[in-house]
């Protein structure tokens, strides 16, 4: 359990220090609490949320039941047709590093960590791995057969520094990454 | 001043002239300052770097094994794999996809290879529109420039240059600050990347294991190129596969570090195969690697996995930038690196610009020993170019230093003819076959005696 709780702290630690936030949660219902609090805060009725798994119904259930509207694909593939925020569930965290890894079987998985400009990332305390070894450890079952998934790590939100070396967040995807972690 | 000889004819800098404060130099301070910061808090970074070479070194060795392995993988995935033996035929393959595609316009991320291969010069020369998507690519993509830097390509431009420049191919007058360019080359490119009906990524490692190719990136253009569009093709030199997953712990401590100073880039994207819906092309690019793995003193070059950190700490690419390099491949790497892929004369005198000073092998995430390199090539170009006369001096030379006598007494011999054939107080003209070392500069006039003598008397 202490070994667990030294991971959470690196990587809340390793996000923070890559420009992204991590709101820590007791629980599920509190989860749901937060990421409609960011909507609202947002004053946002829509929500890009691709191929968000089960797990996460009373999500879906909890905005809904608010007016707001989860989409699974943007309404337009056109610049103006991407709404501000895109929620993704991480099914893997590293610690080390604090990537997040996003496990996609088909396309809609993949936009709502990219597109948006704000990417909220749900994540259960115990998918957090120590380090990259195990990372890749874990994942090798899932790469070695079959139809594969795309896995997309994430660390902090994109950024750019092509210009006079000056950092900057926000260069195609996302300039703001909320992870939201809660008990599994 | 007092310690020159006086005879020295150095040319004066302009005045206010400091070669430290170029866009370039100043870029790779603040890069390799980052570099060294993300390495201190790494408790082993001496044995990732040896773990890495011994990877590098096995993959080199087992090439065909490991490539024929990424194939069968990559297929099981659903991908298809092209070998391509050199430009032309690259340039082949990846025209013939878009055609039975009917695509018109490719958006594209960055890629080195496709630097090398022309890729862009091709796609246009079909009439096709291709847009790089890399704000640093997409920059020298509209100044109509090559590359200057591996990961930082705009780097000698400055802001004000890029608000210009932007500014014109954009249709709308843009202030000279980074965000606002930032914020407008999203918006123009965005619509790039949804119109596109052909995507194009290079590859920083491809694993045989499980035939997956790794992207690593910071801005999320080669995530969008890779998802967006329908048809997705990927080139990578041969070198670039690796033999196992785990392989990539190692390579992602080593490579963000070295490039920019991060613990991690911002996007690490792992492929293998389409998603469902898209179709996935990999294009295996030989164009000449095959004949540097074929030279065991040379082919540890193929080790580099594209960092760009032996630039950056590089006195000499400090002063001169990249583009003084003539070709894709920059820096140290790329003073190795071009020579042996052009096999052309042409790049042979690019291994003299160096100073052996060795920061490059310190700063190398795979320990490549790039002065080792560079003293190599500057062997063979000698051994090429150089004249009977200059071979027969250098070996003279060679016979005097070898022993103490000889050396004293030819040296003797050589400030006695010098202190007769001056004019001037310094030697200017000489005669062929040494006329050649006094075109340009002149010899300073060396003292009557030697160090030795001197010490002799009381």
């Amino acid at each position: 359990m202490n070994a667990r709780l030294g991971f959470v702290d690196r990587f809340k630690a390793q996000v923070e220090a890559a420009g992204g936030k991590v709101v820590v949660c007791r629980s599920r219902e509190e989860a749901v609490g937060v990421v409609r609090q960011e909507l609202y805060r947002r004053n946002l009725r829509e929500v890009l949320g691709g191929g968000l798994g089960g797990r996460w119904a009373s999500l879906k259930e909890s905005l809904e039941s608010w007016g707001a509207k989860l989409l699974e694909t943007p309404p337009r593939l056109t610049p103006d047709g991407i709404p501000e925020v895109g929620i993704g569930e991480a099914e893997y965290a590293v610690a080390e590093t604090g990537t997040l890894v996003e496990v996609a079987w088909h396309r809609e998985r993949l936009l709502s960590s990219l597109l948006p400009p704000v990417h909220i990332a749900l994540l259960d305390e115990d998918r957090i791995v120590p380090d990259l070894d195990s990372l890749f450890v874990v994942l090798l079952p899932l790469l070695s057969q079959g139809p594969r998934p795309r896995v997309v790590c994430i660390t902090g939100p994109s950024r750019s520094a092509d210009i006079e070396k000056l950092l900057i967040l926000g260069a195609h995807g996302p300039r703001e990454l909320i992870v939201v972690l809660s008990p599994p | 001043m007092s310690g020159l000889p006086q005879t020295l004819r150095i040319q004066q800098p302009p005045p206010g002239f400091d070669p430290g404060a170029s866009k370039v130099a100043k870029a790779a301070r603040h890069a390799t300052l980052q570099r060294s910061a993300a390495i201190a808090e790494v408790a082993n970074w001496e044995d990732l770097r040896a773990r890495a070479k011994v990877i590098r070194a096995y993959t080199l060795e087992h090439i065909d094994v490991l490539l024929q392995q990424l194939e069968v993988n990559f297929r099981g995935a659903g991908g298809v794999v092209h070998y391509a033996s050199d430009a032309r035929s690259a340039c082949t393959i990846l025209l013939d996809l878009a055609r039975q595609h009917g695509v018109r316009r490719v958006v594209k991320s960055k890629s080195m290879v496709s630097e090398e291969l022309e890729v862009n010069e091709a796609i246009q020369r079909a009439g096709l529109e291709v847009v790089e998507t890399d704000l640093g690519e997409f920059i020298i993509q509209l100044a109509g420039e090559r590359p200057s830097h591996i990961t930082a390509p705009a780097i000698h431009k400055s802001t004000e240059e890029i608000a210009t420049l932007l500014s014109r191919h954009l249709g709308e007058s843009l202030p000279p600050d980074p965000q606002a360019l930032l914020l407008a080359a999203r918006a123009y490119l965005r619509k790039r990347f949804l119109d596109a009906e052909m995507g194009i990524i290079g590859v920083n490692f491809a694993v045989a294991e499980t035939g997956t190719l790794v992207v690593v990136e910071n801005e999320g253009n080669a995530r969008l190129v890779s998802t967006l569009p329908r048809l997705l093709v990927a080139i990578m030199g041969i070198e670039k596969v690796t033999p196992a997953l785990l392989d990539l712990a190692t390579f992602l401590r080593l490579l963000p570090r070295s490039a920019t100073g991060q613990v991690m880039t911002s996007y690490v994207s792992l492929i293998s195969g389409p998603y469902p819906g898209q179709e996935l092309h990999l294009i295996v690019v030989d164009n000449g690697r095959r004949r540097i793995l074929g030279d065991p003193t040379v082919r540890e070059i193929l080790h580099c996995i594209r960092c760009g950190a032996c630039m950056n700490v590089c006195p000499v690419y400090r002063i001169i930038g990249g583009h003084a390099y003539g070709w894709v491949y920059t820096g140290p790497m790329g003073a190795i690196l071009s020579p042996l892929l052009l096999n052309a004369e042409t790049t042979s005198d690019l291994p003299f610009a160096s100073t052996l000073c060795g920061a490059c092998r310190e700063a190398c995430p795979v320990d490549i020993d790039l002065p080792r390199l560079l003293l190599e090539l500057r062997r063979r170009a000698a051994s090429k170019v150089s004249t009977p006369s200059e071979r027969w001096m250098m070996s003279t030379w060679a016979f005097a230093g070898k022993s103490r006598e000889r050396f004293s007494v030819g040296g003797k011999l050589v400030r006695r003819f010098l202190r007769v054939a001056r004019n001037l107080g310094s030697v200017q003209r000489l005669f062929p076959p040494l006329a050649g070392w006094t075109i340009s500069r002149d010899l300073p006039l060396p003292p009557a005696q030697s160090f030795r003598e001197r010490w002799r008397k009381p």
